[in-house]
């Protein structure tokens, strides 16, 4: 009865020692079925799809498109077997037409020119055929974002794509919009194709989709028909109910609040919501942790307490004044230290050298400096001992901070923003991309903040980390704060899957507390 | 003997990085240079009549006597304040072009001020140094506060700037501050007071060199050892990690813009108190972006900028002697000059990653049970 | 004042102002192309030197001003393809390419004078002719502005101008060069050779610059002299800026600023506006900068975010 047109198995893909993407990972893919690929983030439903696709390769492991092997090293490879992606993060140019972006690279011809109406019946046609109606000469840049996706689904199919791989398509839609996106995609399937759609929503997963196969760290967890399983069952098998690596630590006496969030709302510039009335306190001694799948407000909240962005509605205070609207050195000087999620980018001068990078947030202070002069001395005694303390292999600390392992960067970054912090520290996701060794030592400074009294807001989608170091935490789920937890000990694993996939909240009275 | 051996290795092991890429990257400037050299000696050995007398003035001219080696360096002095300019305009990552107008107006306003203003001893010479150095920063004020304030492109309004300070510049020298009697369209000459001693008995070379290297020294504490240029170097490297550490990237980036043009205004006062009876400059000296190039060869190192301007300063007298004494116009030098320059920029000209690359996949690829390779931890 | 007033309803001025705008012109679309592509060009203005040059120097060697222009082109052409060479192949930086090139341009066009003919500033270039338009030279008013002494390079350029709006309408290059430009992500993952694209690019800016420094020596003046560009190449990026990368809005500011120019040359033959000649020659400079600032003060408005509009979720 199964007709596996896909199939995927043993693979591998680490990014380095202690960072696997993929571990031994497989999938199968019935044609002319709606595939889910479920997994929480990290799980490695991206990669495996890229590594498909070829924009990423693997080391280990075997493809096979209609059961016979394929070697796929880059896009062009994909297409040509008929493996077509749409991207989470469309591949689109904005200042060209509908028409003209569906059939950049394939363009069709009428005596050397751009044969704009032949481009045009064919976009007019594959949108009647699935239901996709968009107009063809319209600027990419002034369409919606549920048409441009939809652009980008014509785009593929103008190649022929018999598979069509969907990185998180409902991410950016709103309900109405989503709703029609199902439809297209009901029809797409009745017209032979078989698609993929790597998701975690599991509202969704249940409206459209046959079957799903579950990822966990890189494992392929199993895979099942969406009608014979239930919601809850899909969230265990996702966030798992695995002990925590590390016992809870001993309760810590909280001291005054120092960081509270009131009311905060933040949206797009398309208007959608991105945080919707958040709340919070963070008191001295405490790690507070902020639970929830990516996409649904964390980046927005962390952004906002650290300066980068001006929400539409609510307060901050931190040591007593409002701090929306004040400079990111501002905050930094009333005592917020922070550890950026994407380190590489925005963390790190990869020009510059260890020293510089390490010492980056004390430079100004007077300890290291004589008059005009920077201490030097000092400065690499500072930068010396944090490395120390947390590890980190160099061989001087005037060699460029590239010379050392990803890993090894992230230490640098995790330990100056913790060493540095005066009260309060924000830290988003810190330990991703950092080797299993360094996390403990990270885990350790970090309750060492708590123990001197400082606060420590921890936003993670690893519930292992925040388990282990977080008594009270609040999960968010669309950009509001679906569930405060008073006690994380006493709260399984299925129910914070159940909060953080937006399948239950608490009441108001619970989250008044 | 093992002992020493696994000494040896380790060691080895620990300063390789380094080493290496020190070695690659001076590797490279070699042999930017020399590719450049050999397409001047083709150029030169096809317009030459007499190729063979043309390359020797020009390789060997310039060290033949103290007074040409003098010639040398007095060339390459305002190079070195063009080319410490250029360095902190690029470490701050803007590229500021108004170095040219600012040599010009720091040498005007230093001329104008020692013909008008009698001071005593050291005096006549700092104040129109300084002069020139502030009406530089006025100036060049407006083009980077414009990119900073409002992100105007500063490398076109820069060079439009060049362009309206040399016309202003010549009018004044043609109608406001004219001698009629010098039979030029020139200041007044220049009183001896004001003018920078020789330094060195029979050449050319004049007090002003020591300040070149005054202000690269200064320029390379001010950027490695101080908070300021700290601020200046990460808001070039990364603006966005330099924000998140809370660096006020606006400001930094305006302090570089200036201090570029301030110590470019400096070279122009100080050229023309050393080398000059007059002001009488009708064109733009050119020397703004030769100092991006010697910012580059020197690898934005204040320090090494002397260096670099010496260099190009022994290739400009070698090009003028050969211009003077055969028939090639100095102007191959300029040639020389352009392929240095982006030889030495190129990312892809045998770049030390490239070349990290190629070692590295030898000397770390490993073979695993399925005949595939590994190296790196990637296919 | 009476006379500044009467410049503006004088037919001559206005072809004036023609002549002046034309290099500019071609400078902006050669931005224009580069700028598509996602580069930008600095090198113009040393193209325009040395295609100045090659044209010059091939009018009077073969005796004919349509070598010229063919010199012209390929000098361009070829300076573009260097220029690729350097930022597209080797990885240099742009704007440092940029420098490289007017160095190398400005050495070079010195060198090559020297070796001929031994001084280090002239060449004298066989023009083109302009044609009188018959018929058409007899409109009132705009005849004697179009038609009456017409460069023939006057006219290419306004070709010129629809040539590229076709290329980047009509023409497969001219949609991927835009593709390259915005989103080179985006077209590599469809395919696209990009760094074939922006060479060709590249090679098409450098020859409409190339038709630039032909006009040049080839109409405006009837011979080369360095420092003939004056930094027209700088303002025809400005332009570009202006005019946001559409062709005839890019064209129409380089009139505007050839109007500039022709303005502060004429109004030095005014007695009644007594402003010194070296201050008008300020003219074109300070309205290119001040419109880069109005330019960008405008950007700056339009991209703060609008009052977003509030979705409610079910």
């Amino acid at each position: 009865m199964a007709n596996p047109i896909l199939r995927m198995q043993g693979i591998c893909k680490s990014y380095g020692p202690g960072i696997v993407a993929c571990d031994d990972a497989s999938f199968s893919l019935d044609a002319g079925e709606i595939h889910a690929l479920a997994g929480e983030n990290g799980a490695g439903k991206t990669t495996l799809m890229k590594i498909l696709f070829g924009m990423e390769k693997a080391q280990r492991g075997a493809i096979f498109i209609h059961g016979e092997e394929v070697f796929i090293h880059r896009p062009n490879d994909a297409m040509a077997r008929g493996v077509g992606m749409v991207h989470q993060h469309f591949m689109l140019v904005g200042d060209l037409s509908v028409a003209e972006n569906v059939t950049l690279g394939i363009e069709p011809r009428r005596r050397g020119l751009f044969d704009r109406s032949a481009a045009r019946r064919l976009v007019a046609e594959m949108a009647e055929k699935y239901d996709m109606a968009v107009d063809p000469d319209a600027l990419v840049r002034d369409l919606s974002v549920a048409n441009r996706q939809k652009v980008e689904i014509l785009k593929v199919l103008a190649r022929n794509a018999e598979i069509i791989i969907l990185d998180e398509p409902t991410a950016v839609l709103t309900p109405q919009e989503t709703k029609r996106f199902f439809e297209q995609l009901s029809a797409l399937r009745k017209a032979g194709r078989t698609i993929v759609v790597i998701t975690h929503k599991l509202a969704e997963i249940k409206a459209i989709c046959d079957r799903i196969t579950i990822l966990r760290k890189g494992r392929t967890v199993g895979t099942y028909a969406v009608a014979a399983i239930s919601e809850a069952e899909i969230s265990r098998r996702m966030i798992g109910g695995e002990p925590p690596a590390e016992t809870a630590r001993t309760a810590v006496a909280v001291g005054p609040g120092l960081l509270s969030c009131d009311r905060l709302t933040c949206l797009s510039p398309d208007g959608r919501v991105l945080l919707d009335d958040v709340s919070l306190e963070l008191r001295g001694g405490e790690i507070l942790g902020v639970v929830g799948v990516e996409g649904n407000g964390q980046r927005e909240l962390v952004d906002v307490l650290t300066g980068r962005l001006l929400p539409e509605r609510g307060k901050v205070l931190l040591a007593g004044t409002d701090i929306v609207g004040k400079t990111v050195g501002e905050i930094r000087r009333l005592g917020l230290a922070f550890i950026p999620e994407d380190r590489m980018a925005d963390g790190v001068d990869l020009e510059g050298t260890i020293l510089d990078n390490a010492t980056a947030i004390v430079r100004d202070e007077t300890a290291y400096n004589a008059g005009p002069f920077e201490r030097r001395r000092r400065l690499s005694d500072y930068a010396g001992q944090l490395a120390k303390r947390y590890d980190v292999r160099f061989d001087a600390l005037g060699e460029k901070i590239r010379q050392l392992s990803g890993g090894n960067m992230q230490k640098v970054v995790c330990g100056r923003e913790i060493d540095a912090c005066g009260s309060v520290l924000v830290a988003d996701q810190p330990t991703r991309g950092v080797d299993v060794g360094a996390v403990r030592t990270i885990h350790d400074r970090i309750e060492a903040l708590s123990v001197e009294g400082k606060a420590v807001l921890l936003v993670s989608s690893d519930l292992g980390e925040i388990r282990a170091l977080c008594r009270r935490a609040i999960v968010l789920c669309r950009g509001e704060v679906v569930a405060r937890i008073q006690d994380l000990a006493s709260v399984t694993e299925e129910e914070l899957g159940l909060y953080m996939l937006g399948l239950r909240r608490q009441t108001d009275a619970e989250r008044a507390s | 003997m093992k002992r020493a051996f696994a000494f040896f290795k380790r060691l080895w092991l620990r300063s390789r990085p380094r080493l290496l890429e020190t070695l690659v990257e001076g590797g490279r400037t070699l042999l930017a240079i020399l590719i450049a050299y050999l397409v001047a000696f083709a150029v030169i050995g096809l317009v030459s009549e007499d190729p063979d007398t043309a390359i020797r003035w020009f390789v060997f001219g310039p060290l033949s006597s103290p007074a040409e080696l003098g010639e040398v360096v007095k060339n390459a002095a305002p190079l070195m304040f063009a080319g410490v300019a250029a360095c902190l305009i690029i470490r701050g990552g803007n590229f500021n072009m108004f170095t040219e107008g600012a040599f010009y107006v720091g040498g005007l306003a230093a001329a104008v001020v020692s013909i008008f203003v009698e001071l005593p001893g050291v005096l006549a010479i700092a104040v129109p140094l300084l002069s020139g150095i502030a009406a530089a920063i006025v100036v060049g004020f407006v083009p980077a506060v414009l990119k900073e304030k409002l992100g105007v492109n500063e490398f076109v309004s820069s060079i439009m700037f060049n362009f309206i300070v040399l016309w202003v510049g010549v009018w004044l020298i043609s109608n406001v501050v004219i001698d009629v009697t010098s039979g030029d369209n020139a200041t007044a000459p220049i009183p001896d007071a004001s003018r920078l001693s020789v330094l060195v008995a029979g050449t050319n070379v004049t007090t002003g060199i020591l300040i070149a290297l005054g202000v690269a020294v200064l320029a390379s504490v001010y950027l490695f050892r101080t908070r300021f240029g700290y601020r200046l170097r990460m808001t070039g490297d990364n603006r966005a990690f330099a924000k998140n550490v809370g660096i006020d990237v606006a400001r930094a980036g305006l302090s570089s813009q200036l201090l570029g043009i301030g110590v470019a205004g400096l070279g122009g006062g100080v050229e023309i108190l050393a080398n000059y009876r007059r002001f009488n400059w009708k064109s733009l000296p050119g020397f703004g972006f030769d100092g991006f190039m010697v910012a580059i060869i020197a690898k934005n190192k204040p320090l090494l900028v002397p260096f670099a301007a010496l260099f190009i300063g022994y290739l400009r007298s070698g090009a003028d002697l050969m211009a003077f004494n055969s028939d090639v116009a100095q102007e191959v030098v300029q040639v020389i000059q352009g392929l240095i320059l982006i030889l030495v920029a190129a990312e892809a000209f045998f770049s030390s990653a490239w070349l990290r690359s190629l070692l590295s996949r030898r000397a770390f690829a490993r073979r695993r049970a399925d005949g595939t390779e590994e190296v790196d931890g990637r296919a | 004042m009476r006379d500044i007033l009467d410049l503006f309803t004088t037919p001559a001025f206005y072809a004036m102002v023609l002549q002046l705008a034309t290099p500019l012109v071609f400078a902006t679309l050669a931005a224009l192309v580069s700028n598509r592509a996602g580069v930008l060009n600095i090198g113009i203005e040393g193209t325009m030197v040395v295609s100045a040059l090659a044209a010059a120097i091939a009018s009077t060697r073969f005796g004919s001003a349509a070598a010229g222009l063919a010199a012209a082109i390929l000098a361009g052409i070829l300076a573009g393809g260097f220029f690729a060479l350097c930022a597209v192949r080797l990885r240099t930086h742009h704007i440092l390419v940029g420098i490289a090139t007017n160095i190398l341009a400005a050495g070079l066009a010195v060198f090559v004078i020297y070796g001929i003919t031994g001084n280090k500033s002239d060449y004298p270039a066989v023009a083109i002719a302009s044609w009188s338009v018959p018929f058409l030279r007899d409109i009132p008013f705009l005849g004697e502005i179009f038609f009456e002494n017409l460069h023939p390079l006057v006219a290419l350029a306004a070709v010129a101008v629809a040539a590229v709006a076709f290329l980047f309408r009509r023409t497969v290059l001219g949609i991927r060069i835009v593709a390259v430009g915005k989103n080179e992500t985006a077209a590599a993952s469809v395919g696209i050779p990009t760094r074939r694209i922006k060479t060709v690019a590249l090679l098409i800016a450098g020859g409409l610059a190339g038709l630039g420094g032909a006009y040049l020596s080839l109409g405006y003046m009837s011979g080369f002299n360095t420092g003939m560009v004056a930094g027209r190449g700088f303002i025809g990026i400005a332009a570009e800026a202006m005019g946001a990368g559409h062709p005839i809005g890019s064209a129409l500011f380089a009139v505007l600023f050839g109007m500039v120019n022709a303005f502060s040359l004429t109004a030095q033959t005014f007695g009644s506006l007594s402003i010194p000649y070296e201050l008008l020659n300020t003219l074109p400079y300070l309205t290119t900068t001040a419109g880069l600032v109005i330019y960008s003060i405008v950007r700056l408005r339009k991209a703060r975010p609008r009052r977003p509009r509030k979705e409610k979720r079910p």
